[in-house]
Parts: C-alpha cells; structure tokens; sequence
C-alpha cells in the first residue's frame, strides 16, 4: 500500500464515520468540561462529624426514616419545652395512652416522679437514635434523649459534666405519631393459661421496657392443701426461658399460696428489647404442694427440708409467652 | 435524518460554549494574585485568604476530636499573643454575660490567670449532641506539668472554623 492508497483510506474513513466521529467529540468535550468545572469549583470545606442524630448506635445501616425526622425533633423539642417551663400536665398529655396507663398507671404524680429523677432542673438535651426494632407491623425508633446543664454557658465552672437520659419511643400508631417516654417501649396481652389438679397459672400481660421484660402472673391454688410456687428455698425457682438460655427474675416476691387462693404478681427479667431474641415461656420449676409448710423465716434447715421431702407434690409448669 | 444530526451537533456546540464559559470565568477566579501589580493592603488581604484557605484545608483533614481541640488551642493561642478582642469574640455569649461582660474584665483575667509561657494538655474529650466537652490540663512551662491546673473547654462547632466556646473559670 503507497501513500496515496493511505490518505484515501484515512480520507473514506473520515468521511463515512464523519457523524459518529463529531458526536464522539462532542460528548468527550462536554464530559472533560464538566470534569474541569467540578476540579475547579470553589470548595466548601464542611467538618466531618460522627454526630448523626438519625442513625441508629445498635446498627448504623438503621435511620429513621427522612420524613419522621423532623416530626420527631419537633415533638422532643415540645416536650422538653413543657417540662423545663413546669408544664408538666401538657408533657404528660404527649405521651401514648399505652405510656400513660402502662408507664405510669395513668398517674401524673407518678410520671412527675420520673421527670424529677431525669431533670430536676430546667435543663439542655440532646437526641440520638440508640436502636430501631419491629413490633408486630409497627417500627419503632428508639432514642436516647440525654438532658444536662448548659455546659456552654457555664463552662463548667464550679459543675461537673454530668447528664441524665431516658430512652424515648416514636412509632406510627391510631393517634399519629406516638411518643413513649421512661425507657417504656410496649405492652401486650398475653393470656395464656396453664393449669392441672393443683394450680392455674395465667399469665395475663407483658411490659417490655428497653432493658427489662415484666410480666403479670395469676396463680390460683385449686387445692386445700398449701401451694408454694417460690420462695427462694429452690434454685432456678422462676426462669424465662429464651431459644438459647433461660433468665432468672431480678424482681420477684415469694409466691405461697393457701388453699382456694389466688395472689397476682409481676415478675421482671433482664432483657433487652433489640437484642434479636424471643421469649418462649415462664417456668415454674419447683412448684410444691405441701400439707405443712412453716415458712423460711429462722426456721431451721433441717425443718425445711423435711417438709419439702414430705410433700404430697412436686412439679414443674411452663407457660407459653409467644406474642 | 441529516436535520436531526445537525441539530444534536448545534447543541452540543451550545453546551460546549456555556461550558466553556463556566471553567474559563472558574479558572480567572482561582488565578493566583498578581502580587507584582497590587498594593501592599492587597497583597496581606491576598496572603490572609491563602492562609485562611490552607488552615481550612488543614482543619478538614483533621479528626474530629483533634479538630475540637484545636479550636480550644487556637482561643488560647490568641490569649497568649495578646489578641484579647479575637478570643474574646470566640466566647459563647450567655457565657461571656455571666463571667466577662465586658472585653477589659476578659483581658484583665487572662492577665492574672493564664500564664505567659502556657502548655495545654488536653486528656480527655466527650460529645454530647453537637456539644464538645474537653478535659484539659492548663501548666506554665516552666513550672512543670505537676503545677497544673485541670480545667474544661466546652465548644460548639458551627462550621469548619467556626466555633463558640466556654472554659471553667478559675
């Protein structure tokens, strides 16, 4: 091939791609443009900060979702706002019928005792998503509200850095956005019964605070004998059980009951809400029916044991507690 | 067919002029200053914009905690080479009303309680929200660490550089 044959074939080249060539620059000359124009931009330097009031602290791929961001800010806002003003019956007013009644017994004197424990004084705050969980089909954003002293305008002369906090609850409920205040997260009717000759047990409802599980339970002895379900003589003589472990109540009051009675009682286990676990049932492993029973109170070891040996029954009962 | 093309290539010769336009008006302003032809009140407000570009830059590169802290190093910084006014303006305002209503009674304490050869050690620091708490042990150079005084710097930071902050009074 001569040179002629070359400037021909580059020349047919050009002219048959011609369009596909033009376009080609063009495109290339917008894209290098824009790139020169980003490069040269003037830069705003903006800090980095590892605040980030919306992301949850348990699982940073968990927000609050934008569109309640705001609403919730705002609520926090009006609430503490009422309280630092003393305004504590509109305070009390936000909270969730399920907070008022299950938190506090719908008892403002109650609630106010919780308020005066977290901020006596008029206080700052500052907010932060702590952790998110599902409730049957409702989310619910847990955040850690923490209320201090004005640390900017005192410096900290003559203070110490100290604040309070308290978990506060937003979900989406009949009301609108609802607010949960107190580290109250949820209640739930459970109403499970289970019984034989000797006892019924009926475990009627469940309060899940955020680090805490409490349960109300109904014993009834059907005997006319003495029905001792605890009492603190046994190990492990009330235990929830979880798919992998069972716990042991950090609140409970021994529970003995005379013949044809009926005590209520709560009993409150170590739990936290976001933990990822399900709690199956309440066991009631040492469960004894005795014909005499003298207490535990300065009375003998030996007497103790006698009587529990001599017991017309002893049994273990489970109750279901699934949601 | 052909009207079609040279309607995408009129466009595209648009874009590429507006484009243009842009990154050459971008490129004159971030020239460098043509120090040869300004005077000397141009020539320090061209130095102090260059300066105050680089310390940004610098600033951003820096942690967070490490950020904080030299904000609270940089007021002190200011009290010790006198600029009473500048750090007196980085105080938070209801702290400036509660302890230095005025620049002379912040001037007159620097005075009396901040030593002149003054270290900063800062040993802890916590965040609450968008607030700074750091712990700080103040001690004259000459003295030695063990005649230190432990105070706080609380700082608010608004922006890169841009701050207000408190310390306990001693």
């Amino acid at each position: 091939m001569n040179v002629t044959e070359l400037r021909l074939k580059i020349r047919h080249f050009f002219r048959k791609y011609r369009k596909v060539i033009i376009i080609g620059l063009i495109i290339w000359a917008i894209i290098f443009l824009v790139n020169q124009i980003i490069m040269n931009m003037p830069k705003n330097y903006e800090p980095e900060t590892s605040y980030d009031a919306h992301t949850s602290i348990m699982s940073t791929s968990s927000k609050t979702p934008k569109s309640m961001r705001q609403p919730i800010e705002n609520v926090i806002k009006e609430y503490v706002d009422y309280l630092n003003e003393g305004n504590f019956q509109s305070a009390f007013n936000m909270l969730s019928d399920d907070c008022k009644r299950y938190g506090f017994n719908y008892d403002i004197n109650e609630y106010m005792k919780h308020v005066f424990t977290k901020m006596p004084t008029p206080k700052q705050y500052a907010i932060q998503n702590y952790s998110n969980i599902k409730y049957g089909k409702k989310d619910m954003y847990i955040y850690e509200v923490r209320y201090f002293d004005d640390f900017l305008a005192t410096g900290l002369t003559n203070s110490k850095y100290e604040y309070t906090s308290e978990d506060i609850t937003f979900y989406y409920g009949d009301n609108g956005l609802e607010m949960n205040v107190g580290n109250y997260i949820y209640h739930t009717d459970i109403k499970n019964i289970s019984e034989n000759d000797y006892l019924k047990i009926d475990v009627i409802d469940k309060v899940v605070n955020y680090s805490i599980e409490t349960y109300e339970v109904k014993f009834t002895n059907r005997s006319d004998y003495i029905v001792v379900v605890a009492d603190g003589v046994e190990e492990d003589e009330v235990q929830l059980l979880l798919p992998n472990e069972t716990r042991q109540p950090s609140e409970f009051t021994d529970i003995i009951l005379g013949p044809d009675e009926s005590i209520t009682a709560k009993f409150t286990f170590p739990k936290f809400v976001d933990d990822g676990d399900m709690a199956l049932s309440l066991v009631f492993s040492a469960v004894r029916v005795m014909e005499k029973y003298s207490g535990t109170e300065d009375v003998d070891e030996a007497v103790i044991q006698e009587e529990i040996n001599n017991a017309i029954s002893k049994f273990s009962m489970e109750v279901a507690i699934t949601e | 067919m052909k009207k079609t093309n040279n309607k995408f290539v009129i466009a595209g010769l648009g874009i590429i002029a507006v484009l243009l336009v842009i990154v050459l008006n971008l490129k004159i302003q971030n020239k460098e200053p043509d120090y040869e032809n300004m005077s000397e009140d141009e020539i320090d407000i061209a130095i102090e914009e260059k300066v105050e570009d680089v310390r940004l830059k610098n600033l951003a590169k820096l942690e967070e905690g490490d950020r904080i802290q030299h904000y609270a190093s940089d007021f002190m910084e200011k009290v010790d080479l006198g600029k009473f006014e500048e750090a007196y303006n980085l105080l938070y305002e209801e702290f400036k009303n509660n302890y230095f209503p005025t620049l002379a009674s912040f001037e007159e304490y620097a005075k009396n309680k901040f030593p002149t050869t003054m270290t900063l050690e800062h040993t802890n620091i916590e965040r609450n929200g968008d607030i700074y708490v750091i712990w700080t042990t103040m001690y004259d150079l000459m003295k030695g660490k063990d005649a230190g005084i432990e105070m706080n710097f609380v700082v608010q930071e608004k922006g890169l550089n841009d701050f207000v902050l408190s310390f306990s009074v001693i």
